[in-house]
């Protein structure tokens, strides 16, 4: 077993990042339950990609923000991907979540990190404050991708996470090695 | 000649309520009371101050010896946890023994009782067979089959046979089976026991009983272990229930590991069989008289006393036996001031060898710009604890400490949510690793941050019990 990758999850305070990962990995969540405010949790998961490999995921299940506090730095340093969250429901998670994106872009150096968005609680239609457009449309112009999601509903979580594994363990494509990584997983594993 | 003085139960229960300074509560005197006992203070030193206080105030009262009732005891609550015999690694329990032996000396000084420890004679024992086999020869053949078995085998299925059959059968353990069937089950066992053809349905319940009886009577060693079998017997002489029962914890301790399993099993097993006492008539009192002699006389122990020896020797071995089931929940259990020493013992280790490397990191001219102390992780510092769990799916989880948060809601939150966990909560302990213990298995109402006030270099770990 390889080196797994390190994805850290964050976002506003009770945005359901925790409810989306133990959806994930566990199928348990009920939506509605009674949050439990988490410092720090890590899980380790296993995500089979599109090349059909199977990855080692840890997920750092982080510390929701709330106004005046800052997303601690360290995670920049270590982490080859983001899930960054928000709530469809709020304005405001979606503010801070913007920032979080910008925060990672100045803090990654010239390190590849894999980005995806989730706008979370997706069966609360009736409140929703973040139109669906808006959302794409600065995804769009981030260059990252955005699904919204929600917790009721495991399937539509399976798609992004696939994405940023298969993303995050894209073998360089124009190594000069090319038979250097993954040399007995035949063609498939170029592109994706 | 030691004077053997035996309090009425009302002084006793009075006099241990001013040693712990409490203030008597006369209302508190009902056969109901739990006396707290308190672990924290080093037993010979209760007894001490129990000795001088009894001088001075000259109590000599009633000397009959009908306390049939024992006392209640219970433990002064503990906000650390209790420990009990099983929730220590190997090497901080060879301390344990250690302290313990020293501790158990003091406590019998205190009362001029001099307890000679019995040096393990040579005894021609089987090799194999069930019957009249070592206890750890017959461990290790339990093993072989069974990895892990601590109990033997023979013991554990003659305890489940009787307890199929009912436990509510009228004179259980009290009325012999067959001498002429159990010699010829014996036989039948030693030879076929351990194949699996051996046929359990046909045994009756009392032959099922002689044959548990016999195997305890039969062991070349005595279950109480040829060291400490007389200072067993010796607490009788001490003055007080309690110092009797502050006795027997630290013998019980001491005991060998194989020796102190089994004892329990039979406890726990006596224990069931009281529960039914309304039907099979089996009292507390009824067990512990019919089992004394099985447990006190050992092969080879006949010859040595005489036949009047050995019935003065019966009440007191009861009451021992007697002690040893109705205090059993307390007796396997580790005196938080023995924990104490031993914490203290692995800082003073720790400041040693790290003092040795410093040395050698001075010879090999690196300077240490670094503090002495090792520095405290910084979310433990903000009252946060990092619990982990690498057997698992959620391998790690920062959980803030708050005045009431104990050890079993960190595993009930950890399970929770972690569904892919498929172990049962009892299986599950949380344990204390490194600092100034090696490892510890939590007991569930641990307050985690007076734990962590007291060894703050420990880290938390979640992993299936080794028990």
């Amino acid at each position: 077993m390889g080196k797994s990758c390190k994805v850290v999850v964050c976002g506003q305070a009770g945005v359901g990042k925790t409810a989306v990962l133990e959806q994930l990995l566990y199928a348990n969540h009920v939506a509605g339950s009674e949050p439990m405010e988490t410092l720090e949790d890590i899980y380790i998961g296993s995500i089979e990609t599109d090349r059909g490999t199977r990855e080692q995921v840890r997920f750092y299940d982080t510390r929701g923000l709330r106004d005046g506090m800052e997303f601690p730095r360290h995670y920049y340093t270590f982490a080859d991907g983001f899930v960054l969250v928000y709530s469809i429901d709020s304005k405001e998670s979606f503010k801070r979540m913007e920032a979080l994106k910008k925060d990672i872009d100045r803090h990654r150096d010239k390190k590849e990190v894999t980005i995806i968005v989730l706008g979370n609680k997706l069966d609360k239609q009736d409140e929703r404050r973040i139109d669906v457009n808006y959302a794409q449309n600065w995804a769009k112009n981030e260059k990252v991708r955005l699904w919204e999601v929600s917790v009721v509903d495991r399937r539509v979580l399976i798609e992004p996470f696939v994405h940023l594994a298969s993303k995050m363990t894209q073998p360089q494509s124009k190594s000069t090695f090319p038979l250097s990584r993954n040399k007995n997983k035949g063609g498939g594993s170029m592109d994706s | 000649m030691f004077q053997h003085c035996v309090l009425h139960s009302y002084v006793s229960l009075l006099l241990c309520l001013l040693q712990d300074e409490e203030p008597p509560n006369l209302n508190d005197t009902t056969a109901e009371t739990e006396t707290e006992l308190n672990v924290e203070v080093a037993f010979s030193e209760q007894a001490l101050s129990y000795r001088d206080s009894n001088q001075r105030l000259k109590v000599t009262s009633s000397l009959n010896s009908t306390d049939d009732k024992l006392p209640n005891f219970k433990f002064l609550r503990d906000k650390t946890g209790q420990t009990k015999v099983g929730d220590l690694s190997p090497a901080d329990m060879r301390k344990v023994h250690r302290l313990v032996l020293v501790e158990m000396t003091a406590l019998f000084d205190t009362a001029g009782i001099d307890v000679k420890a019995n040096k393990p004679g040579r005894v021609k024992s089987k090799e194999s067979g069930v019957f009249a086999v070592p206890l750890t020869t017959v461990l290790d053949q339990d093993q072989r089959r069974a990895p892990g078995t601590r109990v033997p085998l023979i013991l554990q299925k003659l305890i489940s046979h009787l307890e199929e059959e009912g436990l509510d059968s009228e004179g259980l353990l009290r009325i012999p089976g067959s001498a002429t069937r159990v010699k010829l089950l014996c036989e039948e066992l030693d030879s076929s026991f351990y194949d699996g053809t051996f046929q359990w349905k046909g045994v009756k319940q009392h032959d099922a009983a002689s044959l548990l009886k016999q195997f305890i009577r039969d062991l070349p060693h005595p279950l109480l272990s040829v060291e400490y079998i007389n200072a067993f017997i010796a607490v009788n002489k001490l003055p007080t229930k309690k110092q009797q029962l502050h006795a027997m914890n630290l013998l019980v301790l001491l005991l060998p590991e194989a020796n102190r399993d089994t004892l329990k099993a039979l406890v726990e097993f006596f224990q069931r069989v009281i529960d039914q006492q309304a039907k099979n008539k089996m009292s507390l009192n009824n067990v512990s008289v019919v089992m004394a002699p099985s447990i006190f006389i050992f092969k080879g122990f006949r010859s040595k006393v005489t036949e009047q020896q050995e019935l003065s020797m019966a009440t007191g071995t009861a009451n021992i036996v007697r002690m040893l089931i109705r205090y059993q929940n307390l007796l396997w259990t580790i005196p938080k001031f023995i924990l104490t020493q031993v914490r203290q013992q692995n800082m003073v280790n720790q400041r040693k060898l790290y003092k040795e490397r410093a040395v050698l990191k001075l010879l090999k001219k690196i300077t240490i710009d670094r503090p002495v102390d090792k520095t405290i992780p910084e979310e433990s510092a903000q009252g946060f604890i990092r619990v982990q769990a690498p057997q698992f799916s959620k391998i790690s989880m920062v959980i803030q400490l708050t005045e009431d948060l104990q050890a079993a809601d960190v595993l009930t939150r950890f399970l929770s949510q972690d569904s892919s966990v498929s172990v049962k909560k009892d299986d599950l302990c949380l344990y204390e690793s490194g600092g100034n213990i090696k490892e510890r298995c939590l007991d569930g109402e641990t307050y985690m941050k007076d734990l962590f006030q007291l060894n703050p270099a420990a880290e938390w770990v979640i992993k299936t019990a080794q028990r």
